[in-house]
């Protein structure tokens, strides 16, 4: 078998100098090694979010993403690729809002300081993201702020007590990734960070209808456990013996010949939301431990706007982004003035002149 | 198109890619790709681009 992967990596550029040393001072049998034989066919790898001691320069040196290994590609510090017609958008990193809006000023040699901020987004990538078509699939590494109100919450809660205070402060997450969450209206959302499986069901359209500008929490029971009846098949290492979740449409299905139906039912009419556009799946997963929720696998569409290849490849409104945002890439502590939006107009790479 | 997708990797790829080949034989799947989620841990030999895993103590 081979699979590709795709990473979100924040946490990868760690200080390569510091990482070196931690590698030598090991014994070669506590290090495995990838080569091209990897397990995998594709691997995304928007590595997010970074402790701080890991080694992130080797991720820096892939400010814009690129294979890490021959079967390993990372999104960069935002990205998005496309395979077999499905859109994959990433954000790599965690918010910290006092970071948010600086350059991209860390170098060698890392300080302690530097050697955490350089896993924390900027205004800089989430801008660049804002103006991308709404992908099949979004990253990011922490979650989008709000997203709580969406799904079970009072049974993370019961999971994860010392939330609560971040929540009520509005600071469970990431508020740049809400704001794209809001406005990108992605098919699926996925995210990590927290170490718990939470899974969440956004409709735009009443969260629009509901009139408060921060978005209205869905009635829990529209949401709740149903949102994942979209997900296939579900393993969590050694949780294979486990039933079924209610609402969870599992390969090895437990479950009796009535509720599929009433399943089948209630995914098809989840289905057409999703069709329009106007709902987004999120899915946020544990960390790789045994008996954690930190796998699961998904049947996901193609979407016919996207042009199909069977190789991983660059999304060409990406690109055109990517290079018109170049010049305004900073390195120092204070950034550039981004682009207003009335400039960005004039130019032509993002907006063909007669549709050239 | 089958994706699988997976939290915080934290080096355990090897890990991740035993659970999903088990996953893919117990269910006859085969999956196309694998999304990472962040705090992947791992470090880059820049000379023969691969991969050691940083185990984490």
């Amino acid at each position: 078998m081979q699979i590709w992967h795709v990473l979100l990596c924040p946490r990868s550029s760690v200080v390569w100098a510091t990482l070196q040393i931690t590698i030598m001072e090991r014994s070669v049998p506590q290090c495995s090694r990838y080569s091209s034989a990897g397990t995998t066919k594709q691997v995304i790898t928007y590595t997010n979010c970074n402790p701080p001691q890991k080694s992130p320069q080797g991720l820096r040196d892939r400010f814009y993403g690129g294979w890490i290994a021959p079967n390993i590609y990372y999104l960069g510090a935002s990205g998005v690729v496309t395979y077999k017609g499905v859109t994959i958008a990433g954000l790599s990193g965690i918010y910290k809002r006092y970071h948010y809006h600086q350059g991209h000023h860390e170098r060698l040699p890392y300080t302690e300081d530097s050697k955490r901020s350089i896993y924390h987004i900027r205004e800089y990538d989430v801008h660049k993201l804002s103006l991308i078509d709404p992908p099949t699939v979004f990253m990011s590494h922490d979650w989008p702020t709000g997203i709580h109100r969406f799904g079970d919450h009072v049974g993370l809660l019961r999971r994860k007590a010392h939330f609560r205070e971040d929540i009520e402060r509005g600071e469970l997450g990431s508020r740049p990734a809400e704001e794209l969450l809001q406005r990108l209206k992605p098919w699926y959302w996925f995210s990590a960070h927290l170490h718990v499986k939470f899974a969440a069901f956004v409709d735009h359209d009443a969260v629009a209808g509901g009139a408060t500008a921060g978005g209205q929490s869905v009635p829990r029971e529209e949401l709740g456990e149903d949102e994942e009846g979209e997900i296939v098949l579900e393993d969590s290492d050694e949780e294979v013996q486990k039933p079924a979740s209610p609402g969870k449409r599992a390969l090895s299905s437990s479950a009796g010949e009535s509720d599929s139906k009433r399943l089948k039912q209630e995914n098809h009419i989840a289905d057409e939301k999703v069709k329009t556009g106007r709902t987004t799946r999120f899915l946020a997963l544990d960390k790789c431990l045994p008996h954690r929720d930190f796998l699961q696998i998904l049947d996901i569409d193609a979407d016919p706007t996207t042009q199909y290849s069977d190789s991983l490849s660059y999304d060409p409104k990406w690109l055109a982004i990517t290079k018109t945002f170049h010049p305004y890439l900073s390195t120092a502590l204070k950034p550039h003035p981004l682009p207003s939006a009335e400039e960005l107009q004039t130019y032509p790479l993002l907006y063909p002149v007669n549709g050239k | 198109m089958k994706i699988a997708v997976e939290g915080c990797c934290h080096g355990e790829l090897d890990a991740i890619y035993a659970s999903l080949q088990r996953l893919q034989s117990q269910t006859s799947t085969t999956v196309d790709l694998l999304l990472i989620g962040g705090d992947f841990q791992v470090a880059l030999i820049p000379d023969d681009k691969r991969l050691i895993v940083e185990y984490s103590q």
